[in-house]
Formats: C-alpha cells, sequence, structure tokens
C-alpha cells in the first residue's frame, strides 16, 4: 500500500538493546553460578569453630563473591537502560539510607555529614538503581580520603538551572563532596570510560565501572551528572534528577 | 527459631546447581520434604499431585516463566493451592522484573546469590506475616497497593 510507512531501524538503538540484552543474560548466568559458592562457603564458614586457621581463607573467598556480585550489578545497571520499572520517590530519604548504612563503617577520623533542603520533593526513579549509585559514590569518596581524617559530605537540594542545559528546568540534585586526594585533569577526562580505574594503587580493588554505571543511570533518569575535582583539594559529584519525568515535559 | 521441619517445599529451577543450593539451604533449617522441578509445567504437576506449603520458583526458565507460573496458581480453582506462598528465587537484579512478579501474585522476591540465611528470614517473614489474601479484578494474591499497568499479563510481559 503507497500509505504503508517504513521505520528505518536506528543501528545505535539495536546495538544497545543487544548490549543490553547480552549483559542481562550475563548478569544472570553469573548470578546462578555465583549462586552456590555464596551460600555454601558461608554455610560452611557458620558451622567452623571461632579459632579454625581456615576461618581467615574463607571470608577472603566470600569477600571475593561478594564483590563479584557488586561487579555483576554494575555491569548490568551500566547496560539496561531501558527495562527497568519507575516510581516516585523521595531522593531525600534514599540519600539518608545509604549514609545511615556507611555511617557505621567508615574509618575513625573520618565523619560522613548529611545535609537535607529538599526533603520532600519526589522524582521520578529506580530506587534500586539509584541506591547503588549513592552506595559507589560514597564508596569512592571514602576511598578518596587514603584513610586519613577529613569529611564527606552528602546534601540533597533544588536547582533551577544547570551550566550547559538548555531550557528551564527544576532538579533535585544530590552533591557527594569529599576533601580527599582529588584527581588531575588526565584522570577527569577518562572518567566515564568503561574499565577505567586507578584504584589498583594502594591494592585497593576497583571495577572501574563506578562513574561509568552514573552516566548510564543518569542518562536513563533524563538526568546529568557533573564533576568537580583538583588533586589535593578533594572531588565534588553532583548528580541532577529533573523533578518531572519525561513524560510530563511539555512538546 | 520458627521450625520448618515438617513443612513440605517445592523449588522449581531449571538450573541444577541452583536447585541443589536451595534445597541444601533449607536442609540446614532441617527442611527433610524438598520436591525439585527443573521446569514450572513439572511444578504445577507436582503441586496438583502433593501438599506442598511453600514454592520457590525462578523467572527465567525455557518454557513457562515464575511469572506465567504464578499467575497460574494464582487463579487455580482449589484454594488449597491458589493461596500457597510463592517466593521468587531469581539472579535477575532487574527491578522490572521483581514488579512484575509481585503484581503476578507472589509473597516474596529474594535475588540470588543469597546465604542460607537470607532465605530462611525471607521464608519466615512470608509464614508468620502472610498479607490477606485478595481476589480482585485479574489480579489474584496478597494484597498489596501496587498499580500493576503494564504487569497485568494481558500484553506480553518483557523477557527477563
Amino acid at each position: 500500500m503507497n500509505e504503508e510507512r517504513r521505520t528505518e531501524p536506528d543501528p545505535q538503538t539495536h546495538v544497545a538493546q543487544a548490549v543490553g540484552a547480552f549483559a542481562a543474560h550475563v548478569a544472570h548466568s553469573l548470578n546462578n553460578v555465583l549462586f552456590p559458592i555464596v551460600a555454601m562457603t558461608e554455610m560452611v564458614l557458620e558451622d567452623l569453630p571461632q579459632d579454625s586457621p581456615h576461618r581467615g581463607r574463607l571470608d577472603k573467598a566470600v569477600n571475593a563473591a561478594h564483590r563479584m556480585q557488586d561487579f555483576i550489578t554494575r555491569i548490568h545497571a551500566v547496560s539496561c537502560k531501558t527495562n527497568f520499572h519507575m516510581e516516585r520517590i523521595v531522593l531525600a530519604d534514599l540519600a539518608r539510607e545509604c549514609v545511615d548504612v556507611f555511617r557505621n563503617n567508615v574509618p575513625p577520623g573520618l565523619v560522613l555529614k548529611m545535609g537535607v533542603e529538599a526533603e520532600v520533593t519526589e522524582i521520578s526513579g529506580s530506587p534500586g538503581r539509584i541506591r547503588s549509585l549513592l552506595n559507589a559514590l560514597i564508596e569512592n569518596a571514602v576511598e578518596a580520603m587514603d584513610d586519613r581524617a577529613g569529611t564527606i559530605d552528602v546534601s540533597v537540594s533544588h536547582t533551577s538551572r544547570v551550566a550547559g542545559w538548555t531550557g528551564e528546568e527544576e532538579f533535585v540534585t544530590v552533591t557527594v563532596r569529599d576533601d580527599g586526594k582529588g584527581m588531575d585533569a588526565e584522570t577527569l577526562e577518562h572518567l566515564y570510560q568503561p574499565f577505567f580505574t586507578t584504584k589498583q594503587e594502594n591494592d585497593q580493588l576497583g571495577t572501574g565501572l563506578g562513574l561509568t554505571m552514573a552516566y548510564a543511570i543518569m542518562v536513563s533518569h533524563g538526568g546529568r551528572v557533573q564533576i568537580e575535582s583538583h588533586p589535593g583539594a578533594g572531588t565534588k559529584v553532583q548528580l541532577f534528577f529533573p523533578c518531572r519525568p519525561k513524560s510530563e515535559k511539555k512538546r | 527459631m520458627r521450625d520448618l521441619s515438617e513443612m513440605a517445599f517445592l523449588v522449581i529451577d531449571d538450573n541444577a546447581f541452583a536447585r541443589q543450593t536451595i534445597a541444601e539451604c533449607l536442609r540446614r533449617y532441617n527442611v527433610t520434604k524438598i520436591h525439585e522441578a527443573k521446569d514450572a509445567l513439572t511444578g504445577i504437576n507436582i503441586v496438583n499431585e502433593d501438599h506442598i506449603d511453600v514454592i520457590l520458583v525462578d523467572i527465567d526458565m525455557p518454557g513457562l516463566t515464575g511469572i506465567e507460573f504464578t499467575r497460574l496458581i494464582r487463579h487455580d480453582d482449589d484454594r488449597r493451592i491458589r493461596e500457597t506462598p510463592i517466593l521468587v528465587v531469581s539472579g535477575h537484579p532487574d527491578d522490572f522484573n521483581v514488579k512484575g512478579a509481585l503484581c503476578a501474585g507472589i509473597n516474596d522476591f529474594v535475588i540470588k546469590p543469597f546465604s542460607a540465611e537470607t532465605l530462611y528470614k525471607h521464608i519466615v517473614n512470608v509464614i508468620e506475616k502472610p498479607l490477606p489474601f485478595v481476589q480482585d479484578g485479574d489480579y489474584s494474591g496478597p494484597k498489596r497497593n501496587l498499580d500493576c499497568s503494564g504487569h497485568d499479563g494481558k500484553g506480553e510481559d518483557p523477557k527477563p
């Protein structure tokens, strides 16, 4: 028929969907493989006498398995930008939850502060994805302190304009600021590159996916991420979440 | 500690390692009656033939998915079968699947990998604090205030 419309496939969308499906498959398969390792090792660990010489080795195995689990979650978050459920959430509550978990586990001398201006404002988002993202950012900030004394500040506020953003928008902004070692210009250039990490230094284990995940998650929320950092002067990461979901915007 | 030793469990998972690991987790809490099925249809046959107290089902399986299985159980004519507690045990860290499963009428969702203790706590929670069972339009399952548009089983469920 003459009126039949042809739509050309968008090659980028196809590639993104294929990568997303592949990542979901890999995540599912690896989690299935990891499941007996985690469950069985933890059972053995629970049954071991407290003074068993095997305890330390098994602890390391369990920790490694949990790191693997975290890695799988990040691969999945980076690659699957479409197939997740969005709901109305209060970012302040979510941020407070993440900070509370870390507060009990930060090294001595490190102060974790929480400031909330946008107490009740809701955004449309995936709680699971945002929780992973905030945990990764706070973890980065803790590691940037290199076990020195210092402060990590997490705040949730309103922002009405973002530099480089066209059009009027209202954002709820989550800022994670540390006064740690900071990053040089070369490191900043590679920040969003998958598997780029500086954490091999000092025996830290990095996946190189934390900020790639941050970028992907912010894109999927119609928001953006900005990072400022200077060597020796700490790092500020800002996540801007639009107050209105995409579907409510004027065309 | 809640005694699970007299309860019958059905574990449905296409992955043999996963089935064995779940069974091992259950045995740790003195469960002895464990039925295993490698697909949902085998699971439905077992539910019809034996008394099952709790079902643990994976989502992503060849043939019927765990979500489709749950809908069939929740619309069974036999009330005892219809109201059997169902926990999804899935390796998909994807909250779209969590909502799809909740909207199909599951009682709870546990993400693999998990420890025996985590599974035990989820099971005990479902048994000791059951939500009232409701049949409301197309939905049959524990009472929840969820917006299930797109997850009501009328359209095609997105593949996990």
